[in-house]
């Protein structure tokens, strides 16, 4: 096993059980060093856990493995969007695509009270963060900032359309880097709420429209950004032809 | 595991798409998603991929007493696998509402319609005949699991061959594979069954649904037919689903003419492999396993992932007349007659049948361009709801 | 002397300990590192079918499902299997573990019912699987791991292992360390075929061994064996699959390599 240090092997394929080596820099600051998602403390190495590409981020010193996923495993602050499969007292059961499903309480809305509830059906898409989530726990979902003001999450419209595409997508499509998402806004205008785990609700001014979106963003799974913008330029090409 | 719950928004959105007459894979109402069939090394092995809908038949034989009401005949049983490869909430070994349906149907389309001469199978009156045992295991559910598993069934009887067997007074002598040439079974006729979801009180129908289809639907039609355009079998499902006549009737038209294209496919592939076979060095499923390079590596190569199957295999050939079947079904309706009394429809789709785009520019559209939207085009499929609405 | 070792009453940790002590001493980790480095260059030429010293040709295509969390199908000469994964899931009450991940396996013959041998393989697995998940990062979850049976080229049981380890590698369930199983068999004229194809088998042999090993250090994990040899015999064949099992780790890191083509910079 050829162990390969961080600074040279950045953006490089790991496999789990490989094990890699501080950089000369990290090892002799004295800066605290964090292991994201795929890397492992195991006595003095540093094991991967997780097939994928190396991936490094400055201040503090933080890495990870890029990996792919379609199975979501809740992490807290994540947004995510849920279908509510049932009420149990003051909360309703939210099915995000994890093994367990989410609670999410009746008064977690902004301006809800006691008294004056949000009016949420069994079947319905909420846009919800998550609040707990920990691997011996129940997930709780919220849809108001500690504040208890409205920063955008709530019940989705029933007039949108949801799709599944795999978690490795979702990222690529939320980094600041993708234009994907803007550059099909600015052929046709839509509204849409990506959840990390893995879905997408889309609305469009029709339901053809919708439908096309959302063809387009799970087609572009395994494209790089030239393909992308490729894609996109084919899109706005056939709007305009409408 | 529960299934996935269906929320109210996907379920509207189906619905009212449908109701537009497109869909929400970019399909048009009668438009089937793209069919491979493939065979394994050993006899009677047939995968299917309908979409991304993967079934696997194999077909197996042993010798056993027939039964003493049929004396000179052998069995076929039809027996139908699920586990939680296919989807989450199918349990191995237990087949549940769905698998129960599915095995039924299969076995109605091919048992029932008597397809396989059973009476070839008989060795010996009352003493030994064939037990032809059909497994179809599903290994990936993405709606439509019956046309599916029927056709890869089908495919499997076609593609088996017994060990051939001689008489020496009354002792039985098996021959084995590779002494003596195996036998094919006798194939009378080649039923199908093909799906449409319907939607809208029956107003409105869908051929081949996707699971997300089937799952907001009102219902289910089933239709059995052969490559002679005849009724096997027919179910209709569903809560309180209620079909018009001509409905029936036309689903049937359109039905008919798929299912004679789709056993001329698969003749094409049984001839197909058997000339891989003749020609030695043959490996089967290995041939059908696509490496990821080939997947994902070009824009071209990721179009061909969405709009057809990862896999190109040995039936190139007809894939052309394949990717088009809207344009073949506009052709057929036409000359479609299963009955007398179905030339009303058939007549009116005439009036309202556009020309058929040159097969250059729709050969074109599907190779060249990601087809995300439903284009003008793809009017002529319409149709059928035209007429009923 | 003659061993017999029947690896389904045995635990796997008791063949670890026991195996790890007796051939770590005797193996130079050198000797087959310089091995690898012959083997690298000719990967895609193993397509030979009654080649005795190398392993057949592989190939797979990953997520071939796309409602399973991790599926491939992957071929090893004219063996077909296909894998999928599901997890982490809710545990049924009943088999849910407070500490860690259930791990369900099933085995899926091509006709008729899983019997006991079906049943016999899918302990191989599960106690390999158990070995490699880190099941502890997910407890009171369920992974559901299928391997269906797709074409018999005559080597089922560590083309199922084999898939089984790039099943998870394309579900991204947290591992400790991968797996390639190889077996091997040794005819009647003692002499050991590696990775043998379905008409060796059927000509009969003396024994069938399958190992598997661990990609950290080559320890062995699994061991199964039927029939009845001189432990010379056994120790040699058990070599031979060691080395050979660099090529299937060599052909992981291709796969995902492949997978992850569009995303290295």
């Amino acid at each position: 096993m050829a162990e390969k240090s961080f600074s040279t092997h950045v953006n490089q394929i790991y496999l789990p059980g490989d094990s890699v080596v501080l950089s000369k820099t990290d090892e002799n600051s004295n800066a605290k060093i964090v292991l994201g998602p795929g890397l492992r403390k195991y006595g003095k190495q540093i094991l991967v856990t997780k097939p994928g590409i190396l991936r490094t981020k400055s201040s503090p010193p933080t890495y990870w493995i890029d990996c792919h996923h379609r199975r979501y495993v809740p992490a807290r602050g994540d947004d995510v969007i849920g279908v509510v499969t049932n009420k149990v007292g003051e909360s309703y059961k939210v099915y995000i695509g994890s093994s367990e499903e989410a609670s999410l309480s009746s008064i977690a809305f902004p301006g809800a009270t006691k008294k004056n509830k949000p009016n949420i059906q069994i079947g319905d898409l909420v846009f919800a963060k998550l609040l707990i989530a920990s691997a011996d726990m129940e997930p709780e979902l919220v849809c108001v900032n500690s504040l208890g003001e409205n920063v955008g999450l709530g019940v989705l419209s029933t007039n949108g359309f949801l799709f599944t595409v795999p978690l490795h997508h979702i990222r690529k499509l939320l980094n600041p880097e993708c234009t994907l998402l803007k550059s099909l806004g600015k052929a046709l205008p839509f509204e849409i709420a990506v959840g990390m785990n893995g879905k997408i609700w889309i609305k469009a001014k029709s339901v053809k429209q919708t439908i096309t979106l959302a063809r387009a963003i799970s087609m572009s799974e395994h494209m790089n950004k030239e393909e992308m913008n490729q894609l996109c330029k084919k899109f706005i090409d056939r709007q305009a032809g409408f | 595991m529960k299934e996935t719950p269906l929320s109210i928004c996907e379920k509207q959105c189906v619905i009212q798409a449908v109701k537009e007459g497109q869909r929400v894979d970019g399909r048009s109402l009668a438009e089937q998603r793209k069919t491979c069939i493939t065979f394994g090394t050993e006899w009677g092995c047939c995968q299917v991929l309908l979409g991304n809908t993967r079934v696997m038949a194999q077909v197996s034989c042993t010798i056993q007493v027939p039964k003493s009401s049929r004396a000179n005949e052998g069995m076929l049983f039809i027996n139908v696998e699920m586990s939680t490869m296919a989807a989450e909430h199918f349990e191995a070994g237990r087949l549940g509402q769905q698998g129960i349906e599915v095995n039924r149907l299969v076995e109605r389309c091919i048992k029932d319609s008597r397809c396989i001469d059973l009476e070839s199978l008989c060795i010996l009156v009352e003493e030994q005949a064939w037990e032809i045992r059909v497994d179809i295991h599903v290994l990936n559910h993405e709606g439509n699991l019956i046309d599916a598993a029927t056709l890869a069934a089908l495919g499997a009887l076609c593609h088996f061959r017994r060990p051939d067997v001689t008489l020496d007074g009354r002792e039985v002598i098996v021959h084995q594979l590779d002494e003596r040439d195996p036998v094919p079974l006798t194939i009378l006729h080649y039923p199908l069954t093909l799906s449409f979801a319907l939607f809208d009180q029956g107003k409105i129908y869908a051929l081949d649904p996707t699971n997300l289809e089937e799952r907001s639907a009102d219902g289910k039609l089933v239709l059995g037919l052969n490559a002679y355009r005849e009724l096997c079998t027919l179910q209709i499902s569903g809560d309180g689903v209620f079909i018009r006549k001509e409905a029936v009737l036309s689903c049937a038209n359109v039905a008919a003419s798929r299912a004679v294209e789709m056993v001329e496919m698969l003749k094409k592939c049984l001839a197909a492999d058997a000339a891989e076979r003749i020609k030695g060095k043959y490996d089967g499923l290995v041939s059908s396993v696509a490496l990821e390079a080939e997947r994902i590596t070009t824009q071209s190569q990721a179009t061909a992932y969405f709009k057809t199957p990862v896999h190109n295999l040995e039936e190139n050939a007809d894939e052309e007349s394949l990717s088009v079947p809207k344009t073949k079904l506009v052709k057929d309706q036409g000359i479609v007659t299963l009955e007398t009394k179905s030339d009303v429809s058939s007549s009116e789709s005439d009036i309202e049948m556009e020309p058929l785009p040159p097969a250059s520019v729709v050969k074109k559209r599907v190779y060249e361009e990601i087809d995300i939207g439903n284009d003008s085009e793809e009017e002529p499929v319409m149709l059928i709801t035209k007429e009923l609405t | 002397m003659v061993t017999n070792f029947a690896c389904l009453q045995t635990t796997l940790h008791n063949f670890v300990l026991f195996f790890t002590i007796t051939f770590l001493v005797q193996f130079k980790t050198h000797s087959y590192l310089c091995f690898i480095k012959i083997l690298k260059s000719s990967v895609t030429l193993f397509t030979m079918e009654t080649e005795q010293k190398s392993i057949r040709a592989l190939k797979c295509e990953q997520s071939v499902l796309s409602r399973a969390d991790g599926s491939v199908m992957f071929s090893q000469g004219n063996t077909v299997v296909m894998a999928s994964v599901y997890g982490p899931l809710e545990a049924k009450i009943q088999k849910e573990l407070s500490d860690r991940m259930y791990v369900e396996v099933n085995y899926k013959p091509k006709t008729g019912m899983p019997g006991v041998a079906e049943r016999g393989k899918e302990k191989l697995i599960k106690t390999t699987c158990n070995h490699i998940i880190l099941t502890n990062l997910h407890p009171r979850t369920a992974v559901c791991i299928t391997i269906q049976e797709m074409q018999d080229g005559g080597t089922l049981l560590s083309a199922s292992i084999n898939a089984v380890c790039l099943a998870l590698l394309d579900s991204g369930l947290p591992l400790q360390c991968l797996v390639a199983a190889v077996t091997c068999l040794v005819d009647k004229k003692d002499k050991i075929i590696l990775d043998p194809c379905i008409r060796t088998v059927k000509e009969g042999y003396k024994a069938m061994f399958t190992f598997a090993f661990d990609s950290q250090k080559y320890n062995l994990i699994l061991s199964h064996c039927e029939g009845q040899v001189p432990y010379q015999l056994f120790q040699e064949a058990m070599e031979l699959c060691q080395k050979a099992s660099h090529i299937i780790f060599d052909f992981y890191r291709q796969a995902v390599l492949r997978k992850f083509s569009k995303e290295l910079l």
